[in-house]
């Protein structure tokens, strides 16, 4: 079967920069986060996928049919940028209906529909302000039901959460799960914040220049990266470089079993900061060292610790075991072999 | 101690004294004035008692010898200017005062209102020897108000203004007078403490030039009273010129906008092969002398050329002398104002605005319509109204390719060459409040439009 939404060996080269090619699928209803640094190639992609850049090379189909070379009002799909572009000299309302003026329905119809999506936004009390007069939550949410009034087949979010305060992020977090449940639109939402990924998603893939580099769920991506830059996009710490050997890892300063066989390249290990332990300096330990930053950041406390060829290491711990601990101190620290995650070279 | 500093300034007055004395009969003897006349005489005596004075240590030694010189200088040349001794006499009283005002800002004021006192004296009397001639008594008043002015650089230059005006803006004087009022009010309106000295300049300077600019504008209505122009209404002639020049004019800008706005529209939203060059080539109409585009506009549509013998042979439609001649004329004048605002107008835009109308369903049109046009309008129309104004006031090209029926501008040349400046004068004025009254209006509705669009990454 095929799937709803999917992108094949999408390619486009604009001046310097050059994306994919890419290739994606996306079920229909599935909420999709596709996360990459600033410059990636998140935005070139939406544009594509929207019709205001066109592709040469490489196909998108929706819903059984190839739209690569539709113009972007043929495309039914809902596309809402990172500065949400209203239009000024329209009002909240004028806005948000301004989809429905090419739809054939009868004037009583579109009204109802206006009146519906404004006050499903919580647009209501704002509808007869100007658009250029709105705050940032306001111009985000009054673009979101711009778009999705048109019941576009597919919903593409450029950075929703940029630019808005912790109030406005949890606010519109709220109305994205929304979108979600209630009106099943598929979704495909582009940022740089891994925590918004974590937050809203469960379907996620990860971009570095113009090319996708791994897709996932959430977990999976965090837990288990493919390459290097996934695991240290995604917050991940303490990669070492390796070299693998039957079911052997020899990192600079020991070796580790590990649960794969017949690696034959080499590459790196990850060990998660949360999985190490602090053990007493009688007991078998793999890393020996000194405390050289300690940092409490409420719900564990982060050690950073130093051996004496200067490898650096992370450690999460809980508060407890961190009582008496103050940089300088000598520390031991054991993890399983379990925990430790393998990467290849490419 | 006989050569001590005080012994030379004490020595000061008496020098004074002497030198007078000598220099009343040396010039006496040379007939340059009459050393026995009685007035010279006083004058003498003053000096006398002053340095008595002084020497005896008495009164301010600075105010006392500059008071001293004064009375020499005009021992000397005042009677050479001032026809009689009762005016001379005023004329140095005047000056005394003014001395004691100079002195007393000196002391009391800062050394930049003494420079600008003295500098303002020095000027006025400057005005008065060379253009007012036998107008002692305008100058004494000019000096008293200059008396009371100078303490204050706001004050001063209302004086200024007062005086500019009704000396050398004669016979402009009220009209000049309001202008400069009007320029003053604005100039003052800036607030010294938070804008830097340099602004201030810079304001000023440019105000300066535009007073010159509307001045004869101004001058041209105030002079003629509002008679003459409902009587040059009633002129049959006139009334055709005027009611042509607003046709072809609209003619001409509605031209412009249907192909121009697309146009700039296109050219700002694309980029292609050569397109500095051909924002260049827009500009040349402007470039270009007028009546050499009338020229080069009559070689190419006239009759007898190639171009023009083909439109005419083949479909009637002849340029040189018909009305389609004049709006010839005037679109090429007027494109490129139009084309050049509404670029700018269009390049404010964001085209992420279009794209958005795009995706939610608007055609290319649409959104062309919808959103670009809109939002552009007030940028468009300014546009349009500055190529409106510039196709109505067209004469150079005009003139070469249809003089005749004659549109407004034609008709004043028309008129200055067969009758003279005098009889034009009514016409003109009437003219010049006719453009005004236009311009007003339009200007007005352009302030309706929706304001053109500004980015505002801040929300």
């Amino acid at each position: 079967m095929t799937p709803y939404f999917a992108i094949d060996k999408l390619e486009n080269v604009h001046g310097n920069f050059k994306l994919g090619p890419v290739s994606m699928e996306l079920d229909k209803g599935e909420y999709m986060v596709v996360l990459g640094p600033t410059g990636c190639g998140k935005t070139s992609l939406l544009r594509n996928i929207a019709g205001i850049a066109v592709s040469k090379t490489g196909d998108i189909y929706l819903d059984g049919e190839n739209i690569n070379n539709l113009p972007p009002h043929k495309r039914k799909i809902g596309y809402v940028t990172q500065t949400s572009d209203l239009f000024p000299h329209l009002t909240v309302k004028q806005n948000v209906g301004f989809g429905l003026k090419y739809q054939k329905l009868s004037y009583a119809d579109k009204k109802a529909k206006t009146g519906r999506f404004l006050e499903l936004f919580g647009l209501t009390a704002i509808a007869d302000q100007h658009a250029s007069t709105l705050s940032g939550g306001e111009t985000k949410r009054v673009a979101m039901a711009r778009s999705l009034i048109t019941e576009p087949r597919i919903l593409l979010l450029d950075e929703p959460l940029g630019m808005l305060d912790h109030n406005g992020r949890k606010k519109m977090t709220r109305i994205l799960q929304m979108i979600h449940t209630e009106l099943k639109t598929t979704t495909i939402h582009v940022t740089h914040d891994r925590h918004e990924a974590w937050s809203i998603a469960r379907k996620c893939a990860v971009m570095n220049d113009g090319m996708v580099m791994q897709t996932g769920s959430t977990s999976e991506l965090f837990r288990m990266p493919q390459s290097r830059f996934v695991a240290e996009f995604l917050g991940g710490t303490n990669i070492f470089e390796a070299e693998f050997k039957d079911n052997i890892a020899r990192i600079s300063w020991l070796e580790l079993k590990i649960k794969q066989n017949n690696l034959k390249n080499n590459g790196w290990i990850l060990i998660r900061p949360e999985k190490i332990n602090i053990v007493d300096a009688t007991s078998k330990s793999k890393f020996n060292g000194t405390i050289s930053e300690i940092k409490d950041s409420g719900e564990f406390i982060e050690i950073v610790a130093e051996s004496v060829k200067s490898v650096s290491i992370m450690v999460h711990t809980s508060l407890d075991n961190a009582i008496g601990l103050k940089t300088g101190d000598k520390i031991c620290l054991d993890w399983d072999d379990e925990s430790v995650h393998t990467i290849l070279k490419d | 101690m006989p050569f001590s500093r005080y012994f030379i300034l004490r020595s000061i007055p008496p020098f004074i004294f002497f030198s007078h004395l000598i220099l009343n009969i040396i010039l006496g003897m040379t007939k340059w004035i009459m050393p026995f006349e009685l007035f010279n005489l006083m004058l003498i005596g003053a000096n006398f008692i002053i340095a008595l004075m002084l020497y005896r240590g008495k009164g301010n030694l600075l105010l006392g010898s500059s008071i001293m010189l004064v009375i020499l200088s005009h021992a000397v040349i005042g009677q050479k200017i001032a026809p009689d001794s009762l005016t001379s006499g005023s004329i140095l009283m005047i000056n005394i005062l003014i001395l004691y005002v100079g002195f007393k800002i000196y002391e009391q004021l800062d050394l930049k209102y003494f420079i600008v006192f003295t500098a303002s004296y020095f000027f006025l009397f400057f005005i008065f020897i060379k253009s007012m001639k036998n107008a002692e008594a305008l100058f004494l008043l000019s000096l008293m108000g200059l008396a009371a002015t100078a303490r204050d650089f706001k004050l001063l230059s209302y004086f200024w203004a007062l005086v500019i005006s009704f000396t050398l803006c004669q016979p402009y004087s009220w009209p000049a007078l309001i202008i400069l009022f009007f320029m003053l009010k604005i100039l003052f309106s800036i607030n010294r403490k938070s804008v830097p000295f340099m602004i201030f300049v810079f304001f000023a300077c440019g105000l300066g030039l535009v007073f010159f600019v509307l001045l004869p504008v101004i001058a041209m209505v105030v002079e003629n009273d509002l008679r003459n122009v409902a009587n040059i209404l009633k002129d049959n002639q006139i009334r055709d010129a005027i009611y042509l020049t607003l046709v072809t004019a609209s003619v001409s800008t509605a031209v412009l906008a249907i192909f121009c706005v697309p146009f700039a529209y296109a050219v700002s939203r694309h980029n292609f092969f050569g397109k500095t060059f051909l924002l260049s080539l827009i500009d040349i109409p402007i470039i270009i002398p007028q009546s050499a585009a009338g020229i080069a506009l009559l070689r190419v549509f006239s009759k007898q050329q190639f171009i023009g013998e083909i439109l005419y042979n083949s479909f009637g439609i002849r340029f040189d002398g018909t009305i389609l001649g004049i709006i010839l004329a005037q679109v090429f004048v007027a494109l490129p104002f139009i084309t050049k605002s509404a670029i700018s107008a269009f390049d404010s835009i964001p085209p992420s605005l279009e794209h958005s109308a795009r995706t939610l369903g608007s055609s290319p049109f649409g959104a062309f319509a919808r959103i670009a046009l809109p939002l552009a309008s007030r940028g468009v129309f300014v546009g349009l109204i500055l190529a409106w104004a510039r196709a109505a006031g067209e004469f150079g090209a005009v003139l070469f390719i249809s003089p005749y029926p004659p549109t407004a501008p034609i008709e004043v040349y028309n008129r200055f060459t067969s009758v003279g400046i005098v009889e034009t004068a009514p016409l003109v004025t009437t003219l010049i409040l006719f453009s005004i009254l236009i311009f007003f209006i339009l200007q007005l509705s352009t302030k309706m439009m929706p304001q053109m669009y500004r980015r505002d990454y801040s929300a």
